[in-house]
């Protein structure tokens, strides 16, 4: 009974992640921005706090720190992005990104811990799909899956204010749990500043502020 | 002989006969006689709307760039950061609408089209076509 359970699981989990993939992208934003270009970004929500700093040496590479706190568990990393493949069209783009962090947890025992992430997002200037997942590799180590779709209510110029509608699937794979969140979001930015607001209005509410200069 | 020459008469008299039926009855649905106020009124919206989109967002720009990719104003930062900090240029106006920008050079200062790749491509994009004014 365990057995299936557990074998049911690992389907879900695969089914999960595929459609994420299918859907494209997350948190991080744009992981690289363009040369000599900084971000740095924070998100504060129930179920994690996110904090990182990123600098683009060349338009598909960035090096930064990454800092992660989930179910009890702070981690911190020395991280390299990677825009694995950019497609530029006329009126879309699509990325693949990679992430690799060295670090620690940050817990009283502090053990070695690795961070890999693979990201994808496809947009136009009226929607968008992102995916992410992401592993935090230590003794218990933790999977994140993220899906997102978003929708532009109207167009705007350059440096107008931008609104997006965005509906966002976490989904979060322990050794012993998974756990699936779908988080209304609505994203604003105007220039090189974003914030992100997420609520279901019960229980989970998320706030994301992201900078790029 | 006669005969063929007043069939002509009565086809031309029918024509010329006809011919106001036919040209009211082919404008009956256009509604522009008389004119009113408020027709011209937006005919000249419409000429104005056309003379802004024609106009460019900066004054006298000397390089025009289509850009692929460019869809979203928080990513396309970087394209106007890139070509601010260049020593050749004086002014850069993104625009989403027409997935341009518009370039302004200094005074006696060139841009040839390698470089314009080279701004665009550590921006993260691709250039789709450069235009010199």
């Amino acid at each position: 009974m365990r057995a299936t359970g557990r074998l049911l699981r690992g389907k879900l989990t695969y089914y999960v992640i595929g459609v994420t993939l299918l859907f494209g992208h997350s948190i991080f934003g744009h992981p690289v921005t363009w040369k000599d270009g900084m971000s740095t970004s924070t998100l504060l929500s129930n179920s994690k706090t996110e904090h990182q700093v990123f600098y683009s040496y060349t338009a598909k590479q960035a090096v930064g720190i990454y800092g992660i706190s989930i179910n009890n568990e702070s981690y911190g990393f020395i991280q390299k992005n990677t825009l694995i493949k950019r497609w530029n069209g006329t009126g879309f783009q699509g990325n693949i990104y990679t992430m690799v962090g060295l670090g620690v947890t940050g817990s009283r025992k502090k053990t070695p811990a690795m961070h890999v992430a693979i990201q994808g997002d496809w947009e136009t200037r009226q929607f968008y799909t992102q995916g992410l997942i992401q592993g935090l590799i230590t003794e218990k180590s933790i999977y994140l899956v993220q899906g997102r779709v978003g929708w532009a209510p109207y167009l705007v110029g350059f440096d107008d204010l931008s609104t997006w509608l965005i509906l966002q699937l976490n989904t979060t794979v322990t050794t012993y749990t998974t756990t699936y969140k779908l988080l209304p979001v609505v994203r604003l930015f105007k220039g090189g500043v974003l914030v992100e607001l997420g609520s279901n209005f019960k229980d989970r509410h998320m706030l994301k502020a992201m900078i790029h200069f | 002989m006669y005969v063929k020459k007043i069939a002509i008469q009565v086809l031309i008299s029918s024509i010329l006969l006809l011919n106001p039926i036919i040209i009211m009855g082919a404008t009956k649905n256009i509604s522009w006689l008389p004119l009113k106020n408020t027709d011209l009124q937006v005919s000249k919206n419409a000429i104005v709307k056309k003379k802004v989109l024609t106009k460019y967002p900066i004054k006298n720009p000397d390089i025009v760039i289509k850009i692929n990719g460019m869809v979203c104003s928080f990513c396309a930062q970087g394209i106007q950061k890139q070509f601010n900090k260049h020593p050749a240029v004086k002014a850069v106006v993104v625009q989403l609408e027409n997935i341009s920008v518009y370039i302004k050079l200094k005074p006696f200062r060139l841009l040839p089209k390698k470089e314009i790749k080279r701004v665009i491509q550590e921006a993260g994009y691709e250039v789709g076509d450069i235009q010199y004014l």
